[in-house]
């Protein structure tokens, strides 16, 4: 089946090569056909992508490289148990507001909206607003108002210009149960309600929710990523496009251990990779979580930095840096002679 | 500003969007592109509805009256002629022994050799059966009991206009405890002679609480009747022996009551509640009996809570409430 995507740029031979210049790390795309339809039925249909995948396999990077390759903006918000909506859309300062009001004035009176924390769906939505703390641009002047965008990639976009933009949302499955389920109203409608008492202006208009433009004028990837250590709630799952990464083969861990370090020897990289691909099969007959890419490469980053010879020696470096670096697993480790 | 109206689940609207703006003309490509939005996925695995007796409900509409003729007459066989009453007297037997055994190279008879076909080779068929906890509200309810509770939920309010009226300085701001299922759980199964028809719904259990506090979070032990006996075997085989660390402890069991009214619980269960009060470990106690049947001297810091279809969140967050964690 041959496939050439319509919205996603995909860089040629499915690589995109280090550049420094942009801080973009290089990105071998695994399954190039299966990643693009994923990704282009995300864009056609507006709806967010989730990435599952063993730990490891590259899903969080999958959404550098795609904001790299489109040139969009990315945010990035890792989700950890203490993870609630209110993180991702925004939060307000109550320690701070009760501070100012107990001090007197002037800062005593600061609007409400100055105490608003905006989360990375409010920067998604509402870039322009989100710097303002939803306040309107003269109130904002007037009280000092200006955060930095958080988000990394290519400048967001200006007010009224048409840009796109990717929203990284990681491990899910590290929230507690409920917070999918209250994820879907920010991803469905592409809106979520300030909290109460609160309000934000936009074009002249004072709002108690915050609103994304048109899809015409941003273009919004969500990318959700998963590890499958958890069930998501199927109504969750029903309004997700479905992407699995595999674990990549010996060549492709190859080519990807070559990307990253192109002047690497060829033949510990090649060794490295058929370590790891070793250690994941008896993991998988041990029911203990296999090694990764990312382990991978700082497998071959630390050989080649202490010059670690490649060795069957039961007490060499080598046996030292598979236990220390791959084998983190006791159920995978062989013991030392 | 113009609201979004929210759009639901995936819908075919969303397959023929992606079709027409991705110019999909191959069928191998239409068939990625749905797989991608999750048509032709295994539907999720679904009980039996419950009926639930309900007064205010209508009643249901009679069934529509089939449009196409009746069906011609099955056939029935004549009743058989009553048999002959037997003989009052007692009979002498006509049968006359043989003077041994049938020799060994007689042949088999077939009927013999097709008789090992009785049964199919292949796999036995697996039978639809509804779990205890049904899918919809495995999750809540399972959430729910687990859960512990920890600081940084909402803010608590009359502890912070308490601090206000005394002119504190407060340097946190006074927040309420939170319900968090992160320190995930040691789950004991009973597998107990009694609790044999209960076996499937054990294992339909931990795969349920797997998959809401990861697979990394659970420990499953295994018991039977003595729950300070419960062992965990690693991959490697060896068995590790269950101590109460802090997490919480949910034990799906009959405590031997063997579903007896009010039975005295196997003795074992008071030193398992001694020990998880002493480790810090809340014990939640899933039983498949209803409460009448539960026994009256159960140590009290113990949740106890049916194992059953109509068991909901809130009930067990009622059953809860009198033990905080």
């Amino acid at each position: 089946m041959n496939y050439s995507p319509k919205h996603f740029k995909l860089p040629a031979g499915g690589v995109l090569p280090l550049d420094e210049a942009r801080g973009v790390s290089p990105y071998v795309f695994d399954d190039t056909m299966a990643i693009a339809i994923a990704i282009d039925v995300a864009l056609a249909t507006d709806r967010p992508l989730l990435v599952s995948g063993n730990p490891g396999c590259g899903k969080s990077r999958l959404a550098d490289a795609i904001a790299a390759v489109q040139g969009w903006s990315l945010l990035a918000r890792t989700i950890t148990s203490r993870t609630r909506l209110e993180t991702l859309t925004t939060e307000v300062d109550q320690l701070r507001r009760l501070h100012d009001a107990q001090v007197g004035a002037p800062v005593r009176d600061r609007p409400d909206g100055y105490y608003l924390n905006p989360g990375v769906f409010w920067w998604a939505f509402d870039p322009d607003g989100a710097r303002r703390r939803g306040l309107a641009p003269a109130t904002a002047a007037q009280h000092q108002v200006a955060l930095d965008y958080p988000g990394g990639g290519e400048c967001p976009p200006a007010p009224g210009q048409a840009a796109g933009t990717v929203l990284l949302i990681d491990e899910i499955d590290k929230a507690e149960p409920d917070l999918p389920n209250d994820l879907l109203e920010p991803l469905d409608r592409r809106r979520f309600d300030l909290p109460d008492g609160f309000s934000a202006h936009r074009d002249g208009v004072e709002l108690g929710f915050i609103q994304a433009p048109p899809r015409v004028q941003l273009r919004l990837l969500t990318i959700i990523t998963t590890n499958r250590e958890r069930d998501l709630p199927q109504a969750f799952l029903r309004r997700c496009v479905l992407l699995e990464i595999p674990d990549p083969d010996q060549d492709r861990l190859v080519a990807i251990a070559r990307r990253h370090f192109p002047a690497g020897d060829e033949r510990r990289m090649r060794a490295l990779a058929e370590l790891l691909l070793r250690l994941r099969g008896q993991a998988r007959a041990q029911r203990v979580r296999p090694p990764g890419t990312a382990e991978l490469l700082d497998a071959v980053q630390a050989c080649e930095r202490l010059g670690i010879a490649v060795s069957d020696a039961p007490d060499s470096v080598w046996s030292h840096m598979e236990r220390a670096l791959l084998a983190k697993d006791p159920a995978l480790r062989t013991p030392v002679e | 500003m113009t609201l979004e109206r929210g759009r639901g689940a995936i819908h075919l609207g969303d397959l023929a969007r992606a079709l027409v703006d991705l110019g999909c003309r191959d069928q191998a490509q239409a068939g990625a592109v749905a797989a991608c939005l999750g048509f032709g996925l295994r539907a999720p695995p679904r009980a039996r509805p419950h009926r639930v007796f309900d007064p205010i409900a209508a009643p249901p509409a009679a069934a529509p009256q089939p449009t196409h003729p009746p069906a011609p007459p099955v056939w029935v066989p004549p009743t058989p002629p009553r048999p002959t009453p037997l003989p009052r007297q007692t009979l002498t037997s006509r049968l006359t022994p043989l003077p041994g055994l049938a020799p060994p190279f007689e042949p088999a008879p077939d009927w013999l050799a097709a008789g090992a076909d009785a049964f199919p080779s292949g796999a036995e068929p697996r039978l639809a059966r509804a779990t205890l906890l049904p899918e919809p509200t495995a999750r809540h309810v399972l959430a729910a009991a687990l859960a512990t509770r920890r600081p940084g939920g909402t803010l608590d309010l009359s502890r912070l206009i308490d601090a206000i009226c005394r002119r504190e300085p407060l340097r946190r701001l006074p927040r309420r405890a939170e319900e968090t299922v992160a320190l995930g759980c040691q789950l004991l199964l009973d597998y107990s002679g009694p609790m044999v028809p209960f076996w499937e719904d054990l294992n339909d259990l931990a795969d349920q609480v797997r998959a809401i506090l990861g697979a990394a979070a659970t420990r499953v032990y295994g018991f039977d009747t003595r729950p300070t006996q419960a062992r965990h075997w690693t991959p490697a085989g060896e068995p590790r022996p269950w101590r109460p660390d802090g997490r919480p402890v949910l034990a799906a069991t009959d405590l031997g009551i063997q579903g007896r009214a009010q039975a005295a619980p196997a003795p074992d269960w008071a030193a398992c509640a001694a020990d998880c009060a002493q480790a810090g470990s809340p014990l939640i106690l899933l039983i498949p009996w209803p409460a009448d049947r539960w026994p009256r001297t159960f140590p009290p810091t113990a949740t106890l809570i049916h194992w059953g279809p109509r068991t909901t969140a809130g009930m067990v967050r009622r059953q809860a409430t009198g033990h905080p964690r």
